[in-house]
């Protein structure tokens, strides 16, 4: 039977779901609207005045700076800390973006490392880079940057700058050298509630789809970069948990371990320190949160690029076209991803304290957003935002990206620039 | 081996590693700003002059460039801004104030702060766009500066809000040179 085209995938996946959902529409996408002040996003619909209210309330939450415990006259907000990454969801987060590229040779304002030690560890699941007065940070993350450099096969140079980390500062010593680090940028939050509304079927029927060297892997959840988190209330209650040391509903404890006897012992900001209103209307926002509207394209480029994104392979995994439920009705979506978790080679790949290397499987990461974000200059792609270009991006993909890498490699430059303005069009 | 060797070492032979240092952060982070802020440092060394930002446009203080203040803020339900803050964020136990600003030549300038808060600069009632900004929390002086382009000879004002302690120092200095 023969394979069905990218394009007619989402066709097919809209039959997965329940036949008493309206037809798939053949117009426009949902979810896109444009932006013209990031800092006030409207919803990506029209809301019921209720909705609406935890949609505005939830954007003041998202951007509001946390305070310790006990501050005076900020009882709603108060509890950060006392060891965090970030006051705010805004800092990394910002204006709903992803976050920002390194500056100077330094790390991104929007940067965590994620810790994945044994038990007993005196280090938490990030290494908190802040404190409150009265208590230390555990350490600092440094980057030194070296160059690689190749060609592509009409002899024009590529250079890729590649991240070596260093845990610095640290405040109890080394952590076990077994103990994972994971650095991490932090995802644009763009389409979350979307991406959630993807039936669970339509990952699946892709993977079905895929020849078998790109098949990728269903994750235990549909976000983080290797797809672990199960849902937008998972991914914020870690968030709120481990990166700014608030507890909320869905994590009751912060970051502290057994080992921090002041961090445990600090005064909290409540019980959970996020109120249930103010969870669920970041909740709202978030999953309210439209994506920007794509670049429009003269209908020539957008033809070839679009060519050219199926033929070097891109599509079989950055899957253009996906079925959403929402409220009863069907839609679709661009994304650009397969919702499923791959290997793309070791130099993607994390490393132990030790410095040895861990096979990860990274969930596709969703293209749309890409327009807004080269429209605002600098950007940082790929999991810890060592890609400084779409181009970039593209060139450290390996492992079953490989030979997607590969055919992009062997374009031609008018081609290679084709797509490319293709891709940053998304 | 000491911890710069170290690093050096580290590096070399892995794409991650561990180094352990002491608990105090040697390095000054002012270095880290994407421009030369060598002028900020310097301002933010000097001894500040006290100063109470207003409630009100027209009880605001005038401020001049080239000067370290330190701001004593109001609370932030009792002011009445020129125009909304630019980005909306809760106002519980929240502290502000409001300057007054002319310079007289056009151009870029830098507003420098030792603290978390938002800022907006007030033309005429409407805020004028930042064109840059650029923080770093681990600088000892300025941990935050927020670029504009300010008109000569019009009476701006100076928006600070969202900030979480009632006390801030600030400095506003012209660019010395495109992309500085």
């Amino acid at each position: 039977m023969p394979r069905p085209a990218p394009r007619h995938l989402a066709a097919a996946l809209c039959a997965l779901l329940p036949a008493t959902l309206a037809a798939v529409g053949t117009g426009g996408f949902t979810g896109r609207v444009a932006l013209p002040d990031r800092r006030d996003p409207p919803p990506r619909r029209a809301l019921a005045p209720q909705q609406q209210a935890a949609f505005d309330l939830g954007l003041l939450v998202f951007n509001t700076s946390w305070v310790a415990a006990g501050t005076p006259r900020a009882g709603r907000r108060d509890g950060l800390g006392p060891l965090y990454v970030a006051a705010s969801c805004d800092t990394c987060h910002n204006n709903g973006a992803r976050g920002r590229p390194p500056e100077n040779g330094g790390l991104s304002n929007s940067f965590v490392m994620q810790l994945d030690g044994p038990p007993g560890m005196p280090y938490g699941a990030v290494l908190n880079t802040a404190a409150l007065p009265d208590h230390s940070r555990e350490g600092q993350v440094e980057v030194n940057w070296t160059l690689r450099h190749g060609h592509y096969d009409d002899g024009t140079g590529w250079t890729l700058r590649e991240p070596h980390y260093a845990l610095t500062h640290l405040l109890y010593g080394p952590p076990p050298a077994a103990t994972i680090l994971r650095p991490r940028i932090a995802p644009q939050i763009y389409g979350v509630g979307l991406l959630e509304a993807v039936p669970a079927d339509a990952p699946r029927a892709i993977r079905e789809q895929q020849p078998r060297a790109v098949r990728g892997e269903l994750p235990a959840g549909r976000f983080g970069w290797r797809g672990e988190v199960r849902d937008v209330e998972d991914q914020t209650g870690r968030a709120f948990a481990r990166e700014m040391g608030l507890t909320s509903r869905p994590r009751m404890q912060d970051d502290c371990t057994a080992t921090q006897v002041a961090c445990r012992a600090a005064p909290n900001g409540g019980t959970p320190e996020v109120s249930d209103e103010f969870l669920q209307a970041v909740l709202t926002f978030q999953r309210e949160l439209p994506v920007p509207a794509r670049t429009v394209l003269p209908a020539d480029t957008e033809a070839a690029g679009r060519r050219l994104f199926e033929q070097t392979g891109c599509a079989a995994c950055h899957v253009l076209e996906l079925p959403v439920a929402i409220d009863g009705a069907k839609a679709r979506i661009d994304a650009g991803t397969d919702l499923l978790v791959h290997d793309l080679g070791e130099a993607l790949a994390d490393h132990r304290a030790d410095g040895t290397g861990v096979p990860v499987r990274w969930r596709t990461a969703p293209l749309w957003g890409l327009a807004q974000a080269l429209q605002f200059g600098d950007i940082a792609l790929l999991h810890d935002g060592r890609a400084a270009s779409v181009e970039q991006a593209i060139l450290w993909h390996g492992g079953q990206a490989a030979g997607a890498q590969r055919a992009f490699q062997r374009l031609s430059a008018t081609e290679r620039a084709q797509l490319l303005r293709w891709v940053g069009s998304l | 081996m000491n911890q710069a060797l170290r690093a050096v070492a580290c590096a070399a032979r892995a794409a991650a590693c561990v180094l352990w240092a002491g608990a105090a952060f040697g390095a000054d982070a002012c270095g880290e700003y994407k421009w030369d802020v060598s002028n900020e440092v310097r301002l933010f060394a000097t001894a500040p002059t006290p100063l109470d930002a207003a409630a009100t446009v027209q009880a605001a203080p005038s401020i001049a460039t080239g000067t370290l203040y330190a701001l004593t803020l109001q609370p932030q339900e009792a002011i009445r801004y020129a125009a909304p803050p630019g980005k909306k964020q809760l106002a519980d136990g929240a502290y502000g104030g409001l300057l007054r600003l002319k310079v007289a030549r056009a151009g870029a300038y830098r507003v420098a702060i030792d603290a978390a808060f938002w800022l907006d600069v007030v033309s005429d009632g409407r805020s004028l766009p930042a064109l840059d900004f650029n923080g770093q929390r681990q600088c000892a002086g300025p941990h935050k500066i927020v670029v504009y382009d300010l008109p000569a000879g019009v009476e701006l004002t100076l928006q600070v809000a969202a900030a979480s302690e009632d006390t801030a120092r600030l400095t506003v200095t012209p660019v010395a040179a495109p992309g500085t």
